[in-house]
């Protein structure tokens, strides 16, 4: 562990090459239908997160990286939380999140809180494709609409994305995800972060997880998950709600860096990852403390 | 904990999302606003007493809930008691008119209406628990408290033979929340949201809705 700043920048691997293409990752978890900050009464958050303001700090980013590419990424749990969910069923949070541009998301528990058919009608409002890779939806009305894996290409990059959701039995009221098969994460984890890394090549390959950060059971978390994997360079948890200070660096089965990042929830923060390719296999991966869309911001 | 430099008010505000979100907040505004119903008498939220209007008011409709759909023969579980938790109803509710934001704030969880299969010694630590407690939120039962233990307990005015029940709570407090750990790990059934119940109640009556002290619960000492 250790190597990556606490804010600001701060590089763990400085490869030597000419060809430099630059990534701004930028990503969310847990927005819980937060569409307005939080009311400035609020015992633990007064004030704070809000979509508008998110979208503003997005514009900004964009606009100061032209020359880069940024991607946008939640790793679930979009719906539930505050009255928009309960009235418009998510279509409100989905509009917004294809305004700001968002390239990816995958499923929290949550989002099946209106059942597989509320999720299924609110889908035309996501102009962002959810990737699944250890939900089953064969079974299901969902069945085709969302992706196991995903390649994004842009700028002579090209960047892989999984997506792994929490196990379903328990947790969610059984009609609301009746038929899905909740399959093995680090199966379909391995599985398809080895097509994305060996067959089709991607530069780099992101997990979008809502498995949680780390338990104190033996329930597979973001913290197990990484050292059963092979060729999974960053992991964009959800679901524990987890405020990481900073993104860290644990290690794969072939004791590879994985960097981990959590931002909490409600859109309280944003998170940001940038990596430097150096040539074909040479990347450099900075972290930054979560974005406050205020004094970190500065710096990026 | 939160880092120090969260998306705060220094932000500005992007104009173009605001203006997708503010159609979508004026009518939800008009919605949350609209009165529902209205109430015959205060509901205090109140920690201190070991039976309160307002926790009798919300036990009884989850109880009513399941109990109902039990008499339509939609569900062979009969519910036999009901028990809740003052910390979880989070607002007080005036005499008067009732709108939906009120219930919201009454309760901003999302908790369910579940009902949890108790044997006849969980109901003993079910009571022992309300005694020791200083008492929540109960319907279809009554407790008689002495030296903080209970002296005697009904339920639906009967004392209790051995056998299953049926216990009406909430999914938070099935999960052990407010220490109620005998509930942990039993069978249990799932319904609606305890705040699509609360809607229901107020909603559907057609007259201003009253409840009353009716000693439940009771402490001779």
């Amino acid at each position: 562990m250790g190597g990556l700043a606490i804010a600001g920048m701060s590089s763990f691997t400085i490869p030597l090459s000419r060809n430099r293409r630059k990534l701004v990752i930028l990503h969310t978890n847990d927005m819980h239908s937060r569409i307005e900050p939080f009311p400035a009464d609020h015992p633990k958050y007064p004030d704070l997160g809000g979509m508008a303001r998110r979208a503003q700090i997005i514009k900004e980013i964009r606009e100061q990286h032209k020359d880069k590419v940024v991607l946008l990424l939640d790793s679930g749990d979009i719906f539930q939380g505050t009255p928009y969910f309960n009235m418009y069923g998510g279509a409100l949070e989905f509009k917004l999140m294809s305004e700001m541009g968002y390239d990816a998301c995958t499923m929290g528990n949550h989002d099946f809180d209106n059942g597989i058919e509320g999720f299924l009608n609110m889908l035309p409002h996501a102009k962002f494709p959810f990737i699944c890779s250890n939900y089953n939806f064969d079974h299901t009305p969902l069945k085709g609409r969302t992706k196991p894996y995903h390649i994004i290409e842009k700028q002579d990059m090209k960047i892989g994305i999984i997506g792994l959701g929490v196990k379903l039995e328990g947790l969610v009221d059984h009609k609301n995800y009746g038929n899905t098969i909740y399959e093995s994460p680090v199966e379909k984890a391995n599985q398809f972060a080895a097509i994305l890394k060996k067959q089709e090549k991607c530069d780099l390959v992101i997990c979008l997880s809502h498995l949680g950060y780390s338990y104190n059971t033996d329930k597979i978390s973001d913290v197990t998950l990484a050292p059963q994997t092979r060729y999974i360079d960053i992991i964009l948890g959800g679901h524990t709600h987890t405020f990481l200070e900073k993104p860290e660096i644990h290690q794969n089965l072939d004791k590879k860096e994985v960097i981990i990042n959590q931002v909490g929830w409600a859109g309280i923060n944003l998170g940001r990852i940038d990596v430097k390719f150096r040539g074909k296999r040479k990347k450099e991966i900075s972290a930054h403390a979560p974005i406050g869309l205020k004094k970190n911001y500065a710096k990026v | 904990m939160v880092p120090a430099t969260p998306i705060d008010n220094s932000i500005s505000v992007d104009t173009d999302a605001q203006n997708t979100i503010q159609p979508y907040k004026d009518s939800m505004s008009t919605y949350m606003n609209e009165v529902i119903g209205e109430l015959a008498v205060d509901m205090k939220r109140l920690k201190t007493e070991p039976e309160t209007i307002l926790g009798n008011f919300v036990a009884d409709l989850s109880f009513d809930h399941v109990k109902k759909l039990y008499k339509l023969q939609q569900i062979d579980l009969e519910p036999s008691m009901c028990i809740l938790n003052f910390g979880g109803l989070r607002t007080s509710l005036s005499k008067g008119p009732v709108t939906r934001s009120k219930v919201f704030e009454l309760m901003p969880f999302e908790n369910a209406i579940v009902a949890v299969k108790m044997t006849r010694s969980d109901m003993d630590s079910l009571f022992h628990y309300l005694a020791r407690v200083g008492g929540q939120p109960i319907s279809n039962a009554r407790l008689s408290v002495s030296n903080n233990k209970p002296s005697s307990y009904t339920i639906n005015g009967k004392p209790l033979p051995e056998g299953d029940y049926w216990v009406v709570t909430s999914d938070y407090l099935a999960n052990g929340g407010d220490n109620m750990t005998f509930f942990k790990g039993k069978e249990r059934r799932s319904f609606i949201k305890l705040r699509d119940a609360i809607m229901t109640r107020i909603e559907t009556s057609s007259r201003p809705i009253s409840s009353e002290i009716e000693g439940r619960i009771t402490y001779d000492n």
